[in-house]
């Protein structure tokens, strides 16, 4: 008889399932991305990002003695992340690396005191790519032909090119419509809340009022549907009580905004995740839920 | 906003399908029974008999003086075999009397209090101490004791908990539906016993047939006044005492409290209805309804069982079938996984689980994922990921501050955790680290 300890039962949903159905919800917008900016452009990318990814866990997994857990699906969702998040026309081998370096060294190495990841691996080495490779990541193609990024043109795509994604930016971006509707799969299948993606778009929606622009353009434009419903969502790297995500996203949606629209850097997400990752651990300390019993009650009618 | 999230995580409740409407069946008595003196929260019993006596259903076999413990009584009528330390089903040794059935079930003349109308509290509750009653959903504690709240609480309410949240029990659901006279007696007394004005009996609304028969025996009862039958919600958590007094009445027990520290008084319904038999026959609690379920009993149901029959005995009974890998005392979510089935049924055993590895789904544990699941349906409001992290990585000390003594066990943040993480393992061991540095 095994005499293990309580719970003896489990739910279903298990962490390669959690996984796989993120990489599935992203696919959609992916395949999108691939065929509006051309295979050729775009599939090898995406393609050397996840094999990137997926490669460099294994072997660190490897090397640290510890068993591989590729096929759980997380570096599979990292490398995809990571790939539709790249210009299209980028050169393999950089998404190749920064695939490697998300999760061979980000995920692996920077973390907190208790060994969790501290960075979105996928947007942490976004950042790393653009600093490295400024000019191939930011210029991207519109219509086919090498230019500055529509969000720096004056003259920007009509909100129903921005719904639907026929416009210019990274790879997988751009289908605002298969993106909300990936999101609302993982929110239906419970493996995302809604508390993150709210406060993300009602941040990205006040900033932009306060730097007197247009919410709509903003709320379609750049990376900011993509962000709010598959990357700051990243369980890792976000905090875990209501009112942590709330404000997480809150603020990291006007960190994001603001450095898009002010530098004109198309990666001002990238950065804006990434810092409000560095406030996760302490968010999580100090924003705990109330425990019964303790503090203040609540009052509240009985049933 | 509400800050305890309390919504209903579907557990497997198809599993209750098998046993709720199986009717309370006796269980044939074994040829051995194994009596332990401890079954309960206190003080253990001393040996009341020597090797070789005989004794009745109903003699006293082992109790003390203190007050906080429960007196155990022959299950049997026969002959003691043996007095040693045997398998406990809640882990190690404990002493206990072994009794050879004679077959007989020969009863002792029970001690029946003429009028309990008339008789004061007191007399009641050494009544109900007399019977060895202790709560019997698990707890174990004495019943007398808890019936005995400090003069200066203001009990206004007594709770009767129907709700029976664990997947696969439904002993609670059967006793309350077959029995719901003695349970509304039970109701009686307690009231009497804690002077509470009002009684609320909460029932799960799973369990609609035993809601409708106690509200037809408060009605006979002449309680209608007085008690009423409240249908709640189908929610796991709300089982426990502390969040049915929230869900109830709206009131918090401060943490390390009492029921009785904000006027409440609750109960399990199967103890109320051994405080109605120890009251108006004087029977004492020598057998309980288990349920008797999972991937290996051929003949899953609710067993009237004798308290001392070995699990083994049990399993033999009800037929054993397929592949079991463990056998669980009580539910899944809170019960104990028994290594040795030569443990016998005691006062607290709500269920007797042989389950399959297919039914348990089990997996191998893989790092946190932090998606804060654990956080979402811990039904206190801890953040269990964090604990465990604590307790494994940093100070179990620091998880004090993070309210870890206050867990209690329930289960859920384990059972949603897709990493598989073994939380309440962990958070066990991290309460008990911390309760030994501060003895
Ligand atoms: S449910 Fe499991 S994986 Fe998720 S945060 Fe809690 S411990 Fe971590
Ligand atoms: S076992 Fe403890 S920490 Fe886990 S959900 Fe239940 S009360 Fe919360």
């Amino acid at each position: 008889m095994k005499v293990t300890s309580s719970p003896h039962v489990r739910r279903l949903l298990s962490k390669p399932r959690v996984m796989w159905e993120a990489f599935g919800a992203l696919l959609p917008a992916a395949i999108f991305g691939i065929w509006y900016f051309g295979p050729i452009d775009t599939l090898p990318q995406v393609v050397a990002a996840i094999a990137g990814a997926v490669a460099a866990q294994a072997i660190v997994e490897r090397f640290r003695h510890r068993p591989i857990t590729v096929m759980d699906g997380a570096p599979w969702v990292t490398g995809l992340i990571l790939g539709m998040s790249l210009p299209p026309a980028l050169s393999p081998l950089i998404a190749l690396a920064g695939g490697a370096v998300a999760t061979g060294v980000i995920k692996e190495f920077v973390t907190t005191s208790t060994g969790r990841t501290l960075l979105n691996p996928a947007m942490a080495a976004r950042v790393l790519i653009v600093s490295e490779f400024l000019v191939p990541m930011t210029t991207f193609p519109v219509d086919g032909v090498s230019g500055a990024t529509p969000l720096a043109s004056a003259t920007g795509p009509g909100y129903f090119d921005m719904f639907f994604g026929t416009r210019g930016g990274s790879i997988g971006e751009t289908t605002a419509v298969l993106l909300l509707l990936g999101g609302a799969y993982l929110m239906w299948r419970g493996i995302i809340r809604w508390h993150i993606p709210a406060a993300y778009l009602v941040g990205v929606v006040v900033t932009s009022l306060i730097l007197g622009r247009d919410p709509l353009f903003d709320l379609l434009a750049g990376a900011t549907i993509m962000t709010a419903f598959f990357i700051v969502t990243d369980p890792t790297t976000s905090p875990a009580t209501v009112p942590g995500r709330f404000g997480f996203g809150f603020a990291t949606a006007g960190i994001a905004t603001f450095i898009r629209i002010t530098t004109l850097f198309p990666t001002g997400e990238a950065l804006g995740v990434v810092l409000g990752n560095i406030a996760t651990p302490f968010i999580d300390r100090v924003v705990t839920n109330r425990v019964y019993g303790t503090g203040k009650r609540r009052e509240r009618k009985p049933a | 906003m509400k800050l305890i999230q309390r919504r209903h995580i579907p557990l497997l409740s198809a599993h209750k399908d098998h046993t709720a409407s199986a009717a309370i069946t006796p269980l044939a008595a074994p040829e051995l029974v194994v009596i332990p003196l401890r079954q309960h929260i206190g003080e253990a019993g001393e040996p009341a008999v020597a090797i070789g006596d005989r004794v009745r259903i109903g003699d006293v076999v082992g109790e003390s003086a203190a007050r906080v413990t429960a007196t155990v009584h022959a299950s049997v009528s026969g002959r003691i075999r043996d007095v040693k330390d045997y398998p406990h089903p809640l882990g190690g040794l404990v002493p206990a009397v072994v009794i050879e059935n004679d077959g007989r079930d020969e009863w002792v003349d029970l001690p029946v209090i003429g009028e309990p109308e008339h008789a004061t509290p007191d007399e009641l509750r050494s009544a109900v101490r007399r019977a060895g009653v202790v709560g019997m959903a698990g707890a174990g504690f004495p019943t007398a004791v808890k019936l005995d709240p400090p003069p200066d609480s203001d009990i206004d309410t007594v709770i009767i908990n129907v709700m029976e949240g664990e997947p696969y029990l439904s002993a609670d659901h059967r006793m309350a539906l077959e029995h719901s006279d003695e349970v509304v007696d039970g109701l009686r007394w307690i009231m009497k016993m804690v002077d509470a004005p009002h009684a609320i009996l909460a029932v799960e609304s799973d369990k609609e047939d035993a809601a409708a028969a106690l509200e037809r025996a408060v009605a006979t009862a002449g309680l209608g006044s007085r008690a009423e039958v409240r249908l709640l919600p189908r929610d796991y958590a709300a089982g426990a005492e502390k969040i049915l007094v929230e869900v109830v009445l709206g009131r918090e027990i401060p943490s390390g409290g009492f029921p009785y520290d904000v006027g409440v008084e609750s109960q399990n319904v199967s103890t109320t209805a051994a405080v109605s038999r120890a009251i108006r026959l004087g029977s004492p609690l020598v057998e309980r309804v288990v349920t008797v379920a999972g991937d290996g009993v051929e003949r899953p149901g609710n067993y009237l069982i004798r308290i001392g029959t070995s699990f083994d005995h049990v399993l033999d009974e009800v037929g054993r079938t397929g592949d079991v890998d463990r056998v669980i005392m009580g539910g899944p979510m809170m019960g104990i996984a028994q290594a040795d089935l030569a443990v016998p049924v005691i006062k607290t055993t709500t269920g007797i689980l042989a389950m399959s590895p297919a039914e348990s789904r089990q997996g191998s544990e893989v790092p946190c994922i932090h998606c804060a699941w654990c956080v979402e349906v811990c039904p206190i409001g801890l953040m269990p990921y964090l604990l465990v992290d604590l307790v494994r990585f940093l100070d179990p000390r620091d998880a004090a501050a993070y309210n870890i003594l206050d867990c209690f066990e329930c289960g859920l943040c384990d059972f949603v955790c897709p990493a598989n993480i073994p939380l309440v393992d962990v958070i066990r061991g991290g309460k008990h680290t911390l309760r030994e540095r501060t003895a």
